[in-house]
C-alpha cells in the first residue's frame, strides 16, 4: 500500500513544481463556475424556483461536480501512449499492480486540482454565488465518502475507453464521445432535477448517476440514512461491475501483447 | 539463473524472431547478445522478461516462467537505449525504460526507492555514489523527458543500480552516449556484478563495445543463436573481432609488410586484406607506410559488422562440414 501511496504523493509534489499552471488551473476553474451560474441566473430570470428546484440547489450542484470533475482533470491519452511507445513492457516488469498504480498515480493529481485549484473556487464563489450549506455536519463526510466512489466509477469507465488502445489506433474519439455523454448523462451540466422522467428513469440503471448525481443528493439532504445506504451500495456495486469489466479488457489487451508482440 | 531449451516466438504472420534457441545464463554471468537489426534479440530478451509468451519450447528465469512471474522479490532490470517513435512516427528521443517523464529525476529516484523498498539508509548511500561519479548532481531537478540522450541514460542507469536488480538487461544502452560516458556505465556496470553478482545481458551491435565487459558472446541470426562462446575463442577463431580491415589494391606484387604486428591478412588476385588491431598499429602509419610503397592504388579501412562476423561463423561451419565429408 505505501507503495501506490508513494505514486499518489510523489504526484502531487511534481504537480507542486508548476506554480504558473496551478493559478491558470484555478482561473479555468472560475470561470467555469461563473459561466454556468450566469447561464442559470439567466434561465432562472429571478424566479426563486422552478419545478421545485431552486436556484441555489443548482448553483450548489454545481459546483459539487466542479469539485469531482477538476478531480478528474487527468491525461487520458497515458494507456495509449505507453503502448505506442511500447514502454508498457517496462511498466510491467515494475513490481506493483499496474491500474492500481495509475489509480493512485491519478488520485494524487485529483487531490492537487481540488486544493489548488477547485477549494479556491468554491471560496471565491461562495462570496457571490447562492451556495447551500450541506444539510448537517454528518452529511459532510458522506458526502465525500460518496465523491470518492464517485471518482472511482468514474475513472473506470475511462479506463474501459483507454484499454481500447490495445486494438484501436487512436482512442482520442472514442474518449471525446465518452466525455460528451458522461458530462450530459451523469448530469454534470444539466442537473438530474431537469430531465424529463423517462431519461431519469432510464438513467437510474446506469453507472452515470452514480458519479455526480448522488453525492449532490447527499449534500442537499435529499436522502434519508437508508436510502444513503442504498446509494452507497449502488456506487460500490458500480465500481466492481466495472472494474470487472476493465480488467477483462486490460487482461485481454496484454494477452494480445505477449502473443502478438507489441 | 537463465535457461533456455528449444525457444521459437512465431507472430502472427508467421514472422519467427527466435527460431529454436537453446542456451543457458549462470548467476552473475555478464552476457554480450550481439546481432544485426531484425535478429531477433529485443524478442529474445523480451521472453526473458515474460513480455513475450513463447510459441514453444522451454524457458525459466530465477527457476520460474517469467511469464505472469508472481515472485516480485527477483526484479528484472531493463533500460532502452532504442530511439523510440509513437504511433504518428514522431521522433520521441529515448524511451522510457525506468524514468517516468512527467517527473523530475529526483522525483523519479523517490519513487524507485518506495517500489524497490530500499531502505532509507541504502538509498542516501547509494545517491551519494552515483550521482557524483555519473555527474548528474546537475540534472537532478529536470523533468526526465527534459534530458539529454546521454543524461537520459545516466540518469537511467543510476535509477537501475539504486534498486540493484538480480537481473540487468541493458538493450542498446550506448546510442548517442560519449565515450567518456561509457567509460564510466562499464566500470559502474562491472563493479555492480563483481559486487551483487548480479548477472547482465547487454544487446548491441556495436561488437568492440562488448568485448570490454562481457564474459560471453551470443550471437545472433535471423533468429537462430549462431554463436554461443568466450570472446577470447571468438578471436582465436580470427572472426576479428574488435580488429580493423584494411582493403588494399596494389599494382604488381604485393607490398612487403615489414613488421607491422598485422592479426592476419589475406591476398586475393591484386587485393590485400589486413586485420590488425588499431590501439596496436595506428591506421594512419599502415596507410601511410603502404602509399609509400607506391603499389597501392586504393585503400579501404573499415571496422568488421556484426554481418561480417556471421558470415564468417558460417563459412567456418561450411568448412568444418567439408572436412568431415571428406
Amino acid at each position: 500500500m505505501t507503495r501506490y501511496l508513494s505514486f499518489a504523493a510523489i504526484k502531487f509534489r511534481s504537480k507542486m513544481a508548476y506554480r504558473f499552471d496551478y493559478v491558470l488551473g484555478t482561473l479555468h476553474t472560475l470561470l467555469l463556475f461563473v459561466v454556468y451560474w450566469s447561464i442559470y441566473k439567466a434561465l432562472y430570470g429571478g424566479a426563486s424556483e422552478v419545478d421545485g428546484v431552486t436556484f441555489s440547489m443548482v448553483t450548489t450542484s454545481f459546483i459539487i461536480s466542479l469539485g469531482l470533475s477538476s478531480a478528474f482533470e487527468k491525461n487520458e491519452m497515458f494507456l495509449q501512449d505507453k503502448i505506442k511507445q511500447g514502454t508498457i513492457a517496462n511498466e510491467l516488469l515494475k513490481p506493483v499492480n499496474f491500474k492500481l498504480r495509475i489509480l493512485f498515480e491519478d488520485m494524487g493529481e485529483g487531490s492537487f486540482n481540488v486544493v489548488f485549484n477547485f477549494l479556491p473556487t468554491a471560496v471565491i464563489a461562495s462570496f457571490f454565488a447562492e451556495l447551500q450549506a450541506p444539510c448537517s455536519v454528518l452529511h459532510i463526510p458522506l458526502c465525500l465518502v460518496s465523491v470518492i466512489l464517485g471518482y472511482i466509477v468514474l475513472w473506470e469507465i475511462s479506463f474501459i475507453v483507454q484499454s481500447w488502445s490495445f486494438t484501436l489506433f487512436s482512442v482520442w474519439g472514442l474518449i471525446t464521445i465518452k466525455n460528451v455523454i458522461i458530462n450530459i448523462l451523469a448530469g454534470a451540466y444539466i442537473p438530474m432535477w431537469f430531465m424529463p422522467d423517462w431519461l431519469r428513469n432510464a438513467i437510474r440503471w446506469t453507472p452515470f448517476d452514480s458519479i455526480y448525481f448522488t453525492p449532490v443528493q447527499i449534500y442537499l439532504g435529499e436522502l434519508d440514512g437508508s436510502e444513503i445506504a442504498f446509494h452507497f451500495a449502488r456506487q460500490i456495486f458500480w465500481i466492481a461491475v466495472l472494474w470487472a469489466v476493465g480488467e477483462y479488457f486490460w487482461r485481454s489487451g496484454i494477452k494480445k501483447l505477449v502473443v502478438q508482440g507489441g | 539463473m537463465i535457461v533456455i531449451q528449444n525457444l521459437t516466438k512465431t507472430f502472427p504472420g508467421g514472422i519467427t524472431a527466435v527460431n529454436d534457441v537453446s542456451l543457458h545464463i549462470a548467476k552473475g554471468e555478464t552476457v554480450g547478445l550481439i546481432g544485426a537489426n531484425g535478429a531477433g534479440k529485443t524478442t529474445l530478451i523480451k521472453l526473458i522478461c515474460g513480455l513475450y509468451l513463447p510459441s514453444e519450447g522451454y524457458i525459466r528465469v530465477l527457476g520460474e516462467p517469467p511469464f505472469g512471474r508472481k515472485s516480485k522479490s527477483h526484479p528484472i532490470g531493463m533500460v532502452t537505449g532504442q530511439i523510440i517513435t509513437d504511433g504518428y512516427n514522431y521522433h520521441f528521443g529515448h524511451s522510457s525504460a525506468v524514468l517516468q517523464d512527467d517527473l523530475s529525476l529526483e522525483l523519479n529516484l523517490r519513487l524507485i526507492k518506495s517500489i524497490y523498498r530500499v531502505p532509507k539508509e541504502v538509498y542516501k548511500r547509494r545517491l551519494g555514489e552515483l550521482v557524483p561519479k555519473l555527474g548528474i548532481d546537475q540534472i537532478l531537478h529536470y523533468r526526465a523527458d527534459q534530458l539529454s540522450l546521454g543524461q537520459r541514460m545516466k540518469a537511467e542507469i543510476a535509477a537501475v543500480l539504486l534498486f540493484q536488480p538480480d537481473l540487468l538487461i541493458l538493450d542498446e544502452p550506448f546510442i548517442g552516449i560519449d565515450v567518456e560516458a561509457r567509460e564510466t556505465i562499464r566500470n559502474l556496470l562491472r563493479e555492480m556484478a563483481a559486487q551483487r553478482n548480479t548477472t547482465i545481458i547487454l544487446t548491441t551491435h556495436n561488437v568492440g563495445e562488448l568485448e570490454r565487459i562481457c564474459g560471453r558472446a551470443l550471437l545472433m541470426d535471423k533468429g537462430k543463436l549462431v554463436y554461443n562462446g568466450s570472446f577470447d575463442h571468438l578471436k582465436m577463431k580470427k572472426f576479428h573481432i574488435g580488429l580493423t580491415k584494411m582493403q588494399v589494391v596494389f599494382e604488381g606484387m604485393p607490398p612487403d609488410l615489414q613488421d607491422f604486428p598485422i592479426e592476419r591478412y589475406v591476398i586475393e588476385s591484386n587485393t590485400l586484406t589486413l586485420y590488425y588491431d588499431s590501439s596496436i598499429i595506428s591506421s594512419k602509419a599502415l596507410s601511410g607506410y603502404l602509399l609509400s610503397q607506391g603499389k597501392a592504388t586504393d585503400i579501404l579501412i573499415q571496422k568488421p559488422t556484426v554481418a561480417d562476423i556471421i558470415k564468417e561463423i558460417y563459412k567456418e561451419d561450411e568448412h568444418k562440414n567439408d572436412g568431415e565429408n571428406h
